[in-house]
């Protein structure tokens, strides 16, 4: 089992109140989308390693930054994505995180 | 400082100086423009052009395209184009929103700064609604502007504030003008800018005009919904007074540099350091007088269009942008109206940068000029003062950005413009109605110059 912890950063305004890190274990999940979700985690990162051009067009502003990080045992892996981020699996990543820590109930640190 | 101004504000001829209005026909300023950018920078050429007749000339020709998508509750860019230019209403808010917000932005940089779209050369105004399910954010993506439908528990769409999308076409602008690194102070001046055309286009588009005093000067007034203990997203006349809720936290930006707030999250607080500058420029408006279109949003303008923040891109801080707006304030109007730009940086704790000494302007000078560059030329003693006059033999007032000078004189309507490295000062003038000629300008007992 592997227990995800993401927070979002920046958007329009700061909120202090949404700035809060939400935490949920992927075994509350169905068992294939929680393999999908490891899966994906593991691609955007292998992404990023091999990736020299950036992530995100230049000029943004105001967009949201998703810190994630999955935790395996003591293992911490952790990336961070920017919302209009050009990877789209790192998008798609973003997408079922968020979908997953509405799903598996409120935020427990 | 504060003229008697109506309840009302008027409508405003576009960005022509008053005191350095061209006179003459096309012919004549393209000859003497052809002249003054003989001996300085294309720069030089630019800021007088931007100080006379270009406003007029972008005005004209500006073109207005506006194209508004949906991304029917999904991540596409741009999504489904549902209203395009003189397209009529849609009867969905948040797409007629958008496009009457991108209009009223579109209408204040033409109107007010004769601002030709956000590149100043027709760009497009594209954007998408309905980005997302429940998606509580609007931004721009460095192309098109994007805006959610909010979660309706504590956010409402995003289109419902025309200062957020006037907030968000300003990034645009930024991107084309200094650039502005997305980081700490110099993020915290890009935010501080689109917060200041937002809180602009607001005032412009109300009915009535608003003036400075009496707008609230609330970003996202109507995005928060009743559930929220709060009146918007920032306060730019008491930054951190916005919002205090047991959801959304409290409102975390400071308004005084004594409490600037060192962080990495939000890009180093791009948004929460906005308010020492923001309260800055609403100080400077209300102190100004009137709307904020006449002065202080023009003396804003002037100094993120200031090739030295481009410049300064990254490291741009505070006190360089305080500095260039009191420059600017000094340019544009003169040296009381600076005094009130100053003070309101002082009231936020920010003293505005100074410039290298041996860089300084503020001198004594001696003038020798000649209409027709001839040999013979006519000799001035001038004392520059700090707040962009200068007096002496002639008075007028000099204005200086990087290496480049531009002197106006309070008798007639001569343009001077010219390079200064160190000690010497060398460039061209013209009245813009037939008279050209030369001139240069050397520090008073500068070492080794033979004629000083
Ligand atoms: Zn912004
Ligand atoms: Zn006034």
């Amino acid at each position: 089992m592997a227990r995800v912890r993401y927070h979002v950063e920046g958007g329009f305004a700061f909120f202090p109140g949404l700035a809060a890190e939400r935490v949920f274990e992927t075994e509350a999940l169905p068992e294939p989308q929680r393999d999908e979700l490891l899966d994906l985690f593991e691609t955007v990162r292998a992404h990023r390693l091999s990736s020299t051009g950036p992530m995100a067009p230049g000029g943004a502003a105001d967009q949201q930054t998703y810190v994630i990080e999955v935790q395996e045992s003591s293992d911490v892996r952790r990336i961070v994505v920017d919302e209009f981020d050009q990877d789209p699996a790192a998008r798609e990543l973003v997408a079922r995180v968020r979908e997953c820590a509405e799903r598996c109930g409120p935020a427990t640190p | 400082m504060n003229h008697a101004h109506g309840i009302f504000c008027g409508v405003i001829p576009p960005f022509v100086h008053e005191h350095m209005a061209v006179h003459g026909d096309d012919r004549t300023r393209r000859n003497a423009l052809a002249a003054l950018s003989l001996d300085t920078t294309v720069r030089a050429e630019r800021l007088i052009v931007d100080l006379t007749a270009a406003g007029v000339a972008a005005q004209a020709t500006a073109h207005k395209e506006r194209a508004v998508h949906t991304a029917d509750n999904t991540g596409a860019l741009p999504g489904t184009l549902v209203r395009s230019e003189g397209d009529p209403s849609t009867g969905d808010p948040a797409v007629d929103e958008a496009y009457d917000g991108l209009g009223a932005t579109f209408d204040l940089l033409q109107e007010v700064f004769g601002r030709n779209s956000l590149d100043d050369a027709g760009m497009p105004l594209i954007s998408t609604v309905h980005y997302q399910d429940k998606y509580n954010n609007a931004a721009w993506d460095g192309r098109q502007m994007i805006f959610g439908d909010g979660d309706g528990q504590y956010f409402n769409r995003f289109t419902a504030a025309v200062d957020v999308i006037g907030h968000e076409l300003a990034h645009g602008v930024t991107t084309h003008e200094s650039d502005l690194l997305y980081m700490h102070q110099s993020g915290a001046l890009n935010e501080h800018f689109s917060d200041v055309i937002g809180a602009m286009v607001k005032q412009y588009v109300a009915v009535p005009r608003q003036t400075a005093e009496k707008a609230d000067w609330i970003i996202g007034a109507e995005l928060l919904t009743s559930a929220v203990n709060g009146v918007g997203l920032r306060s730019m006349k008491a930054p951190g007074t916005a919002f205090d809720d047991p959801v959304l936290g409290k409102d975390p930006q400071p308004d005084h540099m004594s409490r600037y707030v060192e962080t990495l999250s939000d890009n180093g607080g791009v948004h929460i350091n906005s308010g020492i500058p923001n309260r800055a420029f609403h100080l400077a408006a209300t102190g100004l007088g009137g709307c904020t279109w006449e002065k202080s949003g023009r003396i804003w303008y002037a100094a993120m269009r200031d090739p030295e923040l481009r410049r300064l891109r990254g490291t741009a801080r505070f006190e360089d942008f305080a500095r260039l707006t009191l420059e600017h304030a000094a340019a544009l109007y003169g040296p009381a109206e600076r005094a009130v730009v100053e003070d309101a940086w002082q009231q936020v704790g920010v003293t505005a940068g100074t410039v290298p000494a041996a860089e300084q302007v503020a001198d004594v000078w001696v003038l020798h000029y000649s209409w027709g560059c001839t040999d013979s030329s006519t000799r001035a003693v001038l004392t520059f003062h700090q707040d962009g006059s200068f007096s002496g033999d002639l008075a007028g007032k000099w204005h200086r950005q990087d290496g480049t000078l531009l002197l106006s004189f309070d008798d007639g309507p001569a343009q001077y413009a010219g390079t200064l490295v160190g000690d010497v000062a060398t460039g061209a003038m013209s009245t813009f109605a037939g008279a050209d000629g030369c001139w240069h300008l050397i520090r008073r007992g500068a070492a080794g110059i033979v004629g000083n």
